[in-house]
């Protein structure tokens, strides 16, 4: 296996069973990830973007092994983490970390600062009871926080200033791989390019990989290497994320595109953007074919019954579209009209 | 809204505090001083209404009424926190581990509960007696094992909504123990309504401790007992009705105070928490 690679996840699904009562012997599962294959590189980073309910999220806690995949595997650093249990898996909880999204339920509300960061020192023992406190100073620090701050409460901090506790907590353990569950999304925009900003430094700083979900896509642009674009619980589209932007492959890559909107009055008004109608289907036992297949411009009887897989078009660029040729050349026209001038 | 930057009266918490304080003071008192011994039994004196030597009156045996009561305050609450720790030790025990484990173990356990709970809580609470004996102690354990449901049940939805929220997913993500994220995590923040789920029970327990003694299966003699002293008032209600109200409204009070309580610390805690 490619040295360079930290992890790998294959095939990864995660079906939640939904119970219809006891007497009935048919089970329907909600499909939240339906076999998503993708690599992070070490030292990369990773985003993961789709609208919410994609599964994007589960997909983290997944590889994190908050829950339990039905199927698949998740490779870090060559090994399998599916089939470990509890006790297999705490040294790679060490590598493997995690930012949530909300600042204000990620942080028990009854531990102090420093009985936060504590936690993970302790756990994996990562200094002695001396060193403790230098260390907590020394990772309050890292993140933009004071000192005198260690024997404070959560609620005695700005959402802004918890996302940062939430990091340090992350980064106490010294982990190789940092899961990001969109953990811009619940703060300011004024404060968004802060956390962003030192997430990089701290990369840079540490060596860290990182995953980021997210759906905010001029962020994601900015900070990620690499982009994974997720629709019910599977990938359409894998790409470096300049080449993403700039040519799109996949249609819905393209309609999502196409909706980020740029300050300029005149460039919106003359910009054309591509409108999808209906609403996503349900992920409980979603229908055979491509999932994008219902809301597709492009989609012909072949997308309703055959699932396409992700394939490679060259330079690391994948995408999982039966036509995405013919889109590309304008051979294939919309069945529908989809484009809208938005005034 | 109150827009006030007073705050506002706890009427609950207050009036809860002063007659469950009220009722700790005379127990307290009864340790180092006491009207009247006791067992102290005068013949003169039987049958007899409140007056300035007897404030609460006198028994069919002429025993002081106030004394037994203010002594009988030392078994209430003796079996009350028994009975509670019990209640509270084990019904988060169980309910705790229900509810974050899940699975065959939340079946099992919580299953085992509602069984205990198809049984009237009286008649719990008589089978063990019928099982152990009756007794000051093994009062309070058969109405501790009684209060143990209500308490898991409590107990679980607190662990089960605890269970999926960022911060203990962010404890597992560190590697957190099981038992080191439900006791370090989760037990604080469930404490409060545990707390409260407790005074509440107190409160029962005295009720079913005196209706035990009062069916005679509870404490037992010498030691006065609310009610035990109501039952054997009963016996001659229509010479001195006035034997009834000193142990009546002793229970009454104290369990309306822990009522209130109960009640009073879930809105102290409330408004607190909605500043966390």
């Amino acid at each position: 296996m490619d040295k360079r690679v930290l992890l790998k996840v294959v095939d990864l699904k995660k079906y939640f069973s939904m119970d219809t009562g006891i007497f009935s012997k048919t089970k329907s599962y909600l499909k939240a990830v339906d076999g998503v294959s993708f690599e992070i590189r070490r030292g990369e980073t990773f985003g993961l973007v789709g609208e919410s309910g994609c599964g994007k999220s589960t997909t983290g806690r997944t590889i994190l092994r908050l829950y339990n995949p039905t199927g698949g595997q998740i490779l870090f650093d060559g090994e399998d983490l599916s089939g470990l249990d509890d006790k297999g898996l705490v040294p790679y909880r060490k590598k493997i970390q995690m930012i949530f999204q909300d600042p204000y339920a990620s942080l028990n509300p009854r531990m102090t600062v420093s009985e936060l960061l504590s936690e993970g020192l302790r756990t994996h023992n990562i200094c002695t009871k001396e060193q403790e406190q230098g260390r907590i100073f020394e990772l309050l620090e890292k993140v933009g926080l004071k000192r005198d701050h260690a024997n404070r409460y959560p609620h005695e901090f700005s959402g802004g200033q918890r996302q940062r506790i939430s990091i340090a907590r992350a980064l106490a353990v010294e982990p190789e791989l940092v899961i990001c569950d969109e953990p811009i999304s619940a703060l300011d925009v004024s404060i968004q390019a802060q956390v962003v900003n030192m997430l990089e430094d701290l990369q840079n700083e540490m060596g860290l990989t990182y995953l980021f979900i997210a759906h905010d896509l001029s962020m994601v642009k900015h900070i990620s290497d690499r982009i994974g674009v997720m629709y019910l619980g599977m990938l359409m589209e894998v790409s470096e994320s300049d080449e993403l932007y700039e040519k799109p492959l996949h249609p819905y890559t393209q309609a999502l595109l196409s909706a980020i909107p740029i300050p300029d009055p005149d460039v919106t008004r003359k910009n054309k953007r591509r409108i999808l109608t209906g609403d996503v289907p349900s992920p409980i036992d979603p229908p055979e074919g491509c999932r994008f297949a219902s809301r597709c411009p492009f989609a012909s009887d072949k997308c309703k019954s055959e699932t396409p897989v992700l394939e490679d078009v060259g330079n690391g660029h994948l995408v999982a579209c039966h036509h995405w040729q013919a889109i590309a050349t304008g051979e294939r026209k919309a069945n529908t009209p989809v484009t809208a001038v938005v005034v | 809204m109150n827009t006030s930057l007073t705050p506002r009266l706890n009427l609950n918490l207050v009036l809860g505090f002063s007659l469950v304080g009220f009722l700790a003071l005379l127990t307290l008192v009864s340790f180092v001083y006491l009207p009247y011994d006791v067992n102290e039994m005068n013949a003169a004196a039987r049958y007899q209404g409140p007056s300035a030597g007897h404030w609460l009156g006198t028994d069919n045996f002429g025993r002081d009424i106030l004394s037994r009561v203010m002594h009988g305050g030392r078994t209430a609450f003796l079996v009350g926190t028994l009975a509670v720790s019990i209640g509270l030790f084990f019904g988060t025990l169980v309910g705790g581990t229900a509810g974050y484990l899940g699975g065959w173990v939340d079946e099992l356990f919580m299953r085992l509960m509602d069984g205990l709970l198809a049984f009237p809580g009286l008649i719990t609470a008589l089978i063990v007696i019928a099982l152990v004996g009756p007794g000051t102690f093994n009062t309070a354990i058969a109405i501790g094992i009684m209060s143990v449901p209500a308490i898991s049940r409590i107990a679980r939805s607190g662990f089960l909504q605890y269970k999926t929220i960022d911060f203990v997913q962010a404890a597992r993500t560190i590697g957190v123990p099981t038992w080191q994220i439900m006791f370090r995590h989760i037990l604080p923040n469930v404490a409060s309504s545990l707390v409260i789920a407790g005074s509440l029970t107190f409160g029962g327990a005295i009720l079913t401790e005196a209706s035990l003694s009062y069916l005679g299966l509870g404490v037992q003699l010498p030691d006065p007992s609310w009610g035990r002293m109501l039952r054997e008032a009963q016996g001659y209600f229509t010479r001195n009705p006035w034997a009834t109200l000193g142990p009546g409204i002793a229970i009454t009070l104290m369990v309306l105070g822990f009522y209130l309580l109960g009640n009073g610390t879930r809105d102290a805690l409330q408004q607190k928490e909605s500043h966390l």
